[in-house]
């Protein structure tokens, strides 16, 4: 046998066990979004992951596969993700910082492979002339919360700040779309929410914002991120690196300052207005609020989380930060884009 | 508001002129262009004004179809409803009173038709007091004519906007009987077309009227997965004991309770969770009837023990019941006997799908969206029962054992196809019909 043929044979036998040993491409990907849009609608905005689900980007990505992408938005916000989590009905889901912690601490196994927001502004709305124009009047008061959502844990720490706890308020657990009502037919004093629902209340005249995160940078905003099933990523590498390579390609037409203007626009498709976007977001830096590294500064903020949810016996169980982010697929992505982690905040 | 804006419009061009005049000097032809391209994206009178109509056609339009067209209540209600159509087929013919040689049947046989909402909120503490009305008929319940299933007013007794507070709420009217699993549990614990044997044996599927308690203590909330189980959960109701819509025919009071304990859980993913065991109970006396009319009361008494496991995908239930009846054997000369029977139900399931996924349920939705179930299932339902044999004077006990192996396919929210084969083994019957094999197919849908 000559030479070539011998290689020509080796070439054969490694392409083929190459091919034995490749991923078998998932017939789905189900992600589970622990937001909706207004009346609940199958939309988002506000976040990297709305733009690259207005865009289509995951879709056309899996297309040459064969791949379908499920998305399910919940209006249950992030204890409907667990839920369904639990119940093995995502492969991904995206969520704050406190279900994510809470979902984690109750065993459901997953890998954190991108943040996807941080610093996000958490607001107080009041009902006007009650009497309600700082932190400390809420002592006593009618508040809606959502609990098991992040942003209950912003809404302790922002209360911490002002020497108050849960206890010292009646808290209601009312899910955004109820809360909003409530707040309007004046069956409750305040509530905790986000930029979006809480400027058209205030454009309306039904509520003003007694505590605005934008003023101190929101040092008390959620911690959110994207994560995948342990399951899913040891069964489908190839598919969980492409996710990954794909959000992150995404996330650069995100953070740029040319598409900040269409990206609002792609937003408003949950029903949001572009004005409240751009007071909310106007000024901000992107490529700080959305950046996708798991770097120090966002360990902090899940570290710190998992503190706080400790302390305020939001979650039974700690966390184990290390054993839980898998930067490997993030590293790769960039890798793979020709750019470095290390020049995120550079550019 | 657009009028004010084309009021400050010419002194904003004037002053953007004057600014860009002073900065550098700019032609008429460019000056001309700037102003076209403003006004281009200017709204003008008429398209303020075209705005303003269309918004008032709108108004007019969402008026005359409230008025007209939509349905109107005095408080906030919510109308649901149920139906179920069977087809029956035996290897084994049935002749009994009027029914000769049947073997097979097509039937409408559940029809549920009801309201339910507040006639008080408590906005303050959830102290609400509510209503609910049904009206249906179902043969197997003997009551093939429409009667009024539920009609009850409950009010919670203790604030109920505290999810990690126990409940307590008093009841009165009339409601399904608060008895083990077969009879009180919801949808998810009944995938049997057919109720267990002692549900109609015992007469415990019967809405009875009365006065009820219900509540629940030390609840475990775990808010991340929106799930909330009490270590406790009880009912104590004291009925007339008579049936559906009737005045009581005595001056005794029955009385209903049940008892349930719920495996605590540290979370929603515990493998512990909803796991429960109950205790129930149901004394009262019937009116013992001869010949010459009503002469006194007799006593009877069912206890229950249940298991249930709903954890999905995989729900095991397990009910065990033991009834006590005194009955009237002799009716010329006024004597009666106790009877006893004792029934064993256990029904293994599995799910494969999202159908009591809550949060999968309720997801956003542009589309009218079904989320599909597939549940196998098999149910061994024994009954063991005692008659009274006028010839030979002599109490005689009779066992009846249905086999069940069931496929459901949810295919909607509230829909489902069911499809049962049952192995009936009686020993009452003669012994060549002692075994027989029923098919059972239905549509449940439900709005």
């Amino acid at each position: 046998m000559t030479f070539k043929k011998l290689f020509i044979l080796a070439l054969t036998l490694a392409s083929t066990s190459y091919a034995a040993l490749a991923e078998v491409h998932p017939k789905t990907i189900n992600i589970g979004v622990a937001n909706a849009g207004v009346g609940g609608r199958p939309n988002i905005g506000g976040y990297p992951l709305a733009t690259v689900h207005a865009r289509q980007v995951l879709e056309n990505a899996f297309k040459d596969q064969g791949t379908e992408i499920k998305w399910t938005f919940l209006p249950t916000a992030g204890p409907g993700v667990n839920e369904g989590l639990s119940n093995n009905l995502y492969d991904v889901i995206w969520q704050g910082d406190l279900p994510n912690i809470i979902g984690k601490s109750a065993g459901l196994d997953t890998k954190f492979v991108i943040a996807d927001g941080r610093a996000g502004h958490i607001q107080i709305v009041a009902r006007p002339g009650i009497g309600i124009n700082s932190v400390s009047d809420l002592r006593g008061k009618k508040v809606a919360l959502f609990k098991g959502t992040c942003l209950q844990l912003s809404a302790n720490r922002i209360l911490a700040d002002a020497g108050l706890t849960e206890r010292d308020l009646r808290l209601i657990n009312m899910d955004t779309a109820s809360a909003n009502a409530a707040i309007a037919s004046g069956d409750i004093d305040a509530l905790f929410t986000l930029a979006a629902v809480s400027l058209p209340l205030r454009d309306r005249g039904l509520g003003q914002i007694i505590y605005d995160g934008k003023n101190d940078n929101g040092k008390h905003g959620c911690g959110l991120g994207i994560s995948v099933t342990r399951n899913f990523a040891e069964k489908y590498p190839e598919s969980t690196q492409k996710l990954v390579t794909e959000l992150l390609r995404d996330r650069l037409w995100s953070v740029n300052p040319a598409n900040r203007d269409e990206q609002y626009r792609l937003w408003t498709r949950s029903g949001y207005s572009l004005k409240n976007y751009r007071e909310d977001l106007d000024g901000v830096d992107l490529r700080h609020r959305f950046s996708p590294l798991l770097d120090d500064e966002f360990r902090t903020v899940y570290q710190k989380a998992i503190e706080d949810s400790t302390r305020y016996k939001l979650v039974r169980r700690s966390v184990d930060i290390n054993s839980w982010f898998d930067e490997s697929y993030l590293n790769k992505a960039f890798q793979e884009l020709g750019l470095d982690p290390a020049d995120w905040y550079k550019q | 508001m657009f009028s004010n804006y084309l009021k400050v419009l010419p002194a904003a061009l004037a002053c953007g002129y004057a600014s860009v005049a002073f900065s550098q000097p700019l032609s008429l032809e460019a000056l001309n262009e700037r102003l076209e391209r403003l006004e281009s994206h200017t709204a003008t009178y008429d398209d303020v004004n075209g705005i303003q109509q269309s918004l008032e056609s709108y108004k007019w339009e969402q008026q005359r179809q409230y008025e007209l067209r939509t349905v109107q209540t005095s408080r906030p209600l919510q109308v649901y409803g149920a139906v179920q159509t069977r087809l029956y087929w035996s290897d084994t013919d049935t002749t009994s009173g009027s029914v000769y040689k049947r073997d097979s049947s097509s039937d409408v046989s559940f029809t549920l038709l009801g309201i339910s909402g507040n006639l008080y909120r408590d906005y303050e503490e959830g102290r609400n007091l509510n209503f609910r009305l049904s009206y249906g008929a179902s043969p197997q319940a003997g009551a093939p004519n429409l009667s009024v299933l539920d009609a009850i007013l409950t009010y919670e007794l203790l604030p109920t906007l505290d999810r990690e507070k126990g409940r307590l709420n008093i009841s009165l009217g009339q409601r399904v009987l608060p008895f083990g699993l077969e009879v009180s549990a919801s949808e998810e614990l009944k995938p049997v077309i057919r109720g267990a044997q002692f549900s109609t044996g015992l007469g415990l599927t019967q809405r009875q009227t009365g006065v009820y308690l219900s509540g629940d203590a030390f609840p475990f909330v775990d808010h991340g997965f929106a799930y909330r189980a009490p270590l406790l959960a009880w009912d104590i109701g004291i009925i007339n004991g008579t049936g559906t819509n009737k005045t009581d025919d005595n001056g005794k009071k029955d009385l209903v309770g049940r008892l349930q304990f719920i495996a605590p859980v540290d979370n929603y993913t515990s493998l512990w969770r909803e796991l429960k065991i109950g205790v129930s109970g149901y004394k009262g006396s019937n009116n013992l009837s001869g010949t010459n009319g009503v002469y006194g009361y007799g006593d009877f008494s069912r206890y229950g023990l249940d298991f249930s496991y709903n954890h999905n995908p995989i729900d095991l239930t397990i009910e065990y019941v033991k009834g006590k009846d005194e009955r009237v054997t002799d009716s010329v000369n006024n004597t009666s006997q106790e009877f006893d029977t004792e029934s064993t139900v256990v029904t293994l399931f599995f799910n494969k799908g999202q159908q009591f996924v809550r949060s999968f349920r309720g997801q956003a939705k542009y589309d009218d969206w079904w989320p599909k179930t597939y549940q196998p299932f098999i149910r061994w339902d024994n009954y063991k029962s005692e008659s009274y044999n006028s010839n030979t004077q002599q109490k005689e006990q009779s066992t009846r054992t249905v086999s069940t192996l069931g496929f459901n396919y949810f295919f909607a929210q509230s829909s489902k196809v069911q499809l049962n084969l049952n192995h009936v083994n009686d020993d009452s019957k003669p012994a060549n019909k002692r075994t027989s094999n029923e098919v059972l197919a239905q549509i449940q849908f439900g709005f």
